[in-house]
């Protein structure tokens, strides 16, 4: 009976009586697991670090990482606090709507909107390009079978192949969302950990060999292709003659834009922000503190990985090998750790076995940056701005129209990106800078909320503060001044590659943030003229 | 107020023999979500607001008052703590905010709480009343100097002692088991739902389920120009999907996951197909806000997120035999 109560655990504080229960589908355990995925280890390890060590010679990535963490601690403050106020799905959008202004979320969908389509896209070709070809190509040369390493060679440049395997990858991530979150996270949760796995035996099996021995296999595998008995330092004599250091002496300046680097997979561990309305406990310091765990725990690792790659291989290697001094015979694009760790083992299971649960990881990251999408097409239809259509989900919950339309987009841009890689890895540095606005104005959405939404701000867990100014606060002007920092690096740095075409990087990141606040505009016009208000859609009510 | 009267003039505009309306459900103790259900009807310039049930809250939160007259509180696993009034207040505001029932008592009396159920009872009882009491009498006092209607009904959650409560409004009209007018609409109302694994107080098995709405359905002039306003929602129409649970109160996993399953009612299916009202309003299932049509009738269910302070409601525009215009709306 709804009357008989019952105390709680000592630990809830109040007395409940038995009655309908609300029961929220994500536990907070797989919400971890999803905001740690973007910025996975062995991604970074895979596409960040050794760009980071070639856009920074003398910097140390140590130092980097370090500097990147209260980075990373700040968006996933700025976004948890935020999320537990307002625990409902739609991620930034939900918050800057909400906090701000109706017309200021849309800037700040579009600006997400846009760099997860850009993402996704990069996804596609990544799948193919550091997945499908590394592993053919390892395998390949470790077994002896030149066939598998001509395909991969060829298909590394056919169009045809990259298309076929990246919209396979598209629609797979699909229909796992089709299936609804009880399987989804089954499989989020399996492939997540055949990515830490594969990361985890490649650090373990390096941390017990020695340099000695990498170098010695390293050249008996070498000797077999090129018939040089030394190409350890082979690679490392044909890099300095290239101009590439190899064993520069540390500068501070030189590890700025390795922070602007890693920052770029490690501070988007707010995902989980996008379900906030799916989350267990989600108005709890939970939802805050598995967005830092998940921004926080990939960085150590990485410094972990970094620092036993660098012992086993040597750093002087590895920055020759990164610097394309690698003979011409053993070249593989990308993945070279679980590369050199299949030749410093020499077996082409354990090459196949590494590689092959780490690539579960393209579809996984594509799945995971879809949600964004669909949830704010979610969100916005709610708010009717977007038509009640797509909301339609099917019978295990998934949202199956809204998740089609951002997977077609995606396809659009991935198709666009295989005809013209060379502009499109352009592209991708200002998917960075077009995110940031966003992640910027949640940032500033942190800074406001206790001002502008106070009841809500006193009576949600986000209640904290440091020295009396809020927390919420506190981490929401960290965010944006990161904001601002990232954005100074990339157009300082002629390295990251974002400055070449100011009007182009201004179109693709501006561009979309000016487009959504005259849309809103729009639309709002044509609601109205249908008769339906949508900023009542955006307006608290005032209490009675 | 420029902009609200503006927004009501255009609703006295509106073509004759149109009637709009807000519908919300499930507020749980939220006296925030009450307020702003309240201040909806001059918001969107509605002409009736109803309530589909669900008032009262889940939980009590002691404060516990120390003899120096610091408090203590815990709220969202939080432990909160103060010295002054004014600090007292807010803490007992931001416990109303959440949807539960802030209780002021000493350590003896928190602690007898804490081991007699029958006390316990009590006190829920107390607390729950004397908030729905306010509750009445602010929308008494307020919505009849505004001229808006208001239909209130208790949900499957709400205990019968509430009843009473909605009886003795001056105003505020009680729906429940019942037809009333909305404009020149019928509107019949019904708080039970099916069983739920919670037993709670307003629970009848299908046939019962069925027969009672029957009973009001037999009863209306005209069934196609009526309002059903059912707390359940009908069964398998995507507004009453949530996760499965287990005799004991646990939720089931499947594969180690949450099974997402329909848990509305076949009676309530079964009669909106019979009769075909033109709307029907559903609560109930929290996490499942959504629209369908079934046959001519739209059925709305708004959800519920009371505890973080937002009301999820829908404003709905009625001409005598179609729905004009609806949309879903947090306030």
């Amino acid at each position: 009976m709804s009357t008989d109560s019952e105390p709680t655990s000592p630990g809830s504080g109040l007395f409940a009586r038995t009655a309908t229960g609300l029961v929220r589908g994500v536990p907070p355990r797989s919400s971890l697991i999803i905001n740690f995925i973007p910025g996975h280890p062995t991604q970074t390890m895979v596409a960040i670090l050794l760009f980071a060590l070639a856009v920074g010679a003398g910097g140390n990535p140590f130092l980097a990482i370090l500097i990147v963490i209260p980075m990373s601690l700040s968006f996933s403050y700025a976004f948890g606090l935020l999320t537990q106020m307002i625990p409902r799905s739609g991620g930034d959008y939900m918050l800057v709507s909400r906090i701000m202004h109706p017309s200021i979320g849309w800037v700040s969908v579009f600006c997400m909107t846009t760099a997860g389509l850009l993402s996704n896209a990069f996804f596609g070709i990544a799948v193919m390009i550091v997945g499908i070809v590394p592993l053919c190509v390892a395998v390949g040369l470790i077994a002896d079978w030149p066939g598998l390493v001509l395909w991969a060679q060829e298909a590394s440049t056919s169009k045809a192949w990259l298309i076929f395997f990246g919209l396979s990858m598209f629609a797979f991530s699909g229909i796992i969302q089709l299936w609804g979150w009880r399987t989804l996270l089954r499989i989020q949760n399996i492939f997540f950990w055949m990515v830490t796995a594969s990361i985890g035996i490649v650090t373990l099996v390096t941390l017990f060999q020695s340099n000695g021995h990498f170098e010695d296999r390293f050249n008996s595998f070498a000797q077999e292709f090129t018939d040089k008995p030394d190409a350890y330092q082979g690679t490392i004599a044909a890099a300095v003659k290239a101009g590439v250091a190899v064993d520069p002496s540390f500068s501070f300046s030189a590890t700025i834009p390795m922070v602007a680097v890693f920052a770029t997979t490690a501070i988007y561990s707010y995902w989980s922000t996008f379900v906030g309305g799916e989350l267990r406990q989600a108005s709890t310091i939970k939802t805050s503190n598995n967005m830092a765990l998940g921004g926080v725990i990939p960085l150590i690792i990485v410094a972990i990985c970094t620092a036993v790659f660098f012992k086993t291989f040597g750093g002087d290697f590895l920055r020759a090998a990164n610097g394309g001094g690698l003979p011409a015979e053993i070249q593989t694009p990308g993945t070279t750790f679980f590369y050199l760790s299949g030749i410093s083992v020499g077996s082409s299971l354990y090459t196949f076995v590494i590689f092959a649960l780490y690539i579960v990881f393209w579809p996984l990251i594509t799945y995971i940056s879809t949600l964004q999408q669909t949830r704010a097409i979610f969100a916005m239809s709610f708010d009717g701005v977007l038509p009640k259509g797509v909301t339609r989900v099917n019978k295990n919950g998934c949202p199956w129209l809204a998740l089609l339309i951002a997977l077609l987009l995606a396809s659009v841009i991935f198709i666009y990106a295989v005809y013209d890689q060379t502009g499109f890895f352009i592209v991708l540095a200002y998917a960075v800078l077009v995110q940031l606005i966003a992640m910027a104005l949640v940032g500033l959405s942190g800074i406001l909320a206790p001002r502008l939404r106070p009841e809500l701000y006193r009576a949600s867990a986000s209640q904290k503060s440091f020295l009396g100014i809020p927390l919420v606060s506190i981490a929401g002007f960290g965010a944006v001044l990161t904001g601002i920092f990232i954005w100074w690096a990339y157009l300082h740095y002629d390295q990251l590659g974002a400055n070449a075409n100011i009007g182009k990087m201004l179109a693709w990141t501006v561009g979309p943030a000016v487009l959504g606040f005259v849309l809103y505009f729009v639309v709002a016009a044509i609601r109205k003229s249908q008769g339906v208000n949508v900023e009542l859609a955006y307006r608290e009510i005032p209490p009675e | 107020m420029a902009s609200l009267l503006r927004r009501r003039r255009e609703a006295s505009e509106s073509v004759a023999g149109t009637v709009s309306l807000y519908y919300a459900s499930d507020v749980h103790g939220s006296e925030v979500c009450w307020r702003k259900f309240l201040g909806a009807g001059r918001f969107y310039g509605v002409d009736a607001l109803i309530m589909g049930g669900d008032l009262t809250g889940k939980a009590v939160v002691p404060v516990t008052r120390a003899p120096t007259g610091s408090f203590s509180a815990t709220l969202m696993r939080e432990q909160r703590t103060g010295t002054t009034p004014e600090q007292l207040e807010k803490l007992l505001a931001a416990i109303r905010f959440n949807g539960m029932y802030p209780w002021v008592a000493d350590e003896i009396e928190v602690a007898r709480a804490h081991n007699d159920a029958a006390f316990r009872d009590d006190l829920f009882e107390t607390v729950m009343l004397d908030e729905l009491r306010r509750w009445i009498s602010l929308a008494d006092e307020r919505m009849a100097e505004y001229g808006i209607d208001v239909f209130v009904m208790p949900g499957n959650d709400d205990p019968w002692i509430c009843d009473d409560v909605l009886e003795a409004a001056a105003h505020v009209q009680a729906c429940d088991g019942r037809i009333v007018r909305v404009g020149s609409h019928e509107m019949i109302s019904c708080a039970y739902s099916n069983p739920t694994p919670w037993s709670s107080p307003r629970e009848l098995d299908e046939d019962a389920l069925y027969a009672r709405l029957r009973d009001l359905t037999d009863g209306l002039e005209d069934p196609a120009s009526a309002i059903f306003n059912l707390h359940v929602p009908p069964h398998a129409s995507g507004l009453d999907t949530a996760n499965e649970m287990n005799p004991d109160l646990t939720m089931r996993y499947v594969g180690g996951q949450p099974h997402p399953i329909p848990v509305g009612s076949t009676a309530v299916r079964q009669i909106i197909e019979e009769v075909q009202p033109l709307l029907a309003l559903h609560g109930h299932i929290h996490e499942s806000r959504g629209e369908v049509r079934i046959g001519r009738t739209l059925a709305i269910n708004t959800g519920s997120e009371y505890n973080s302070g937002h009301i999820h409601g829908a404003v709905v525009s009625l001409e005598p035999d179609k729905v004009l215009r609806h949309q879903f709306v947090v306030g």
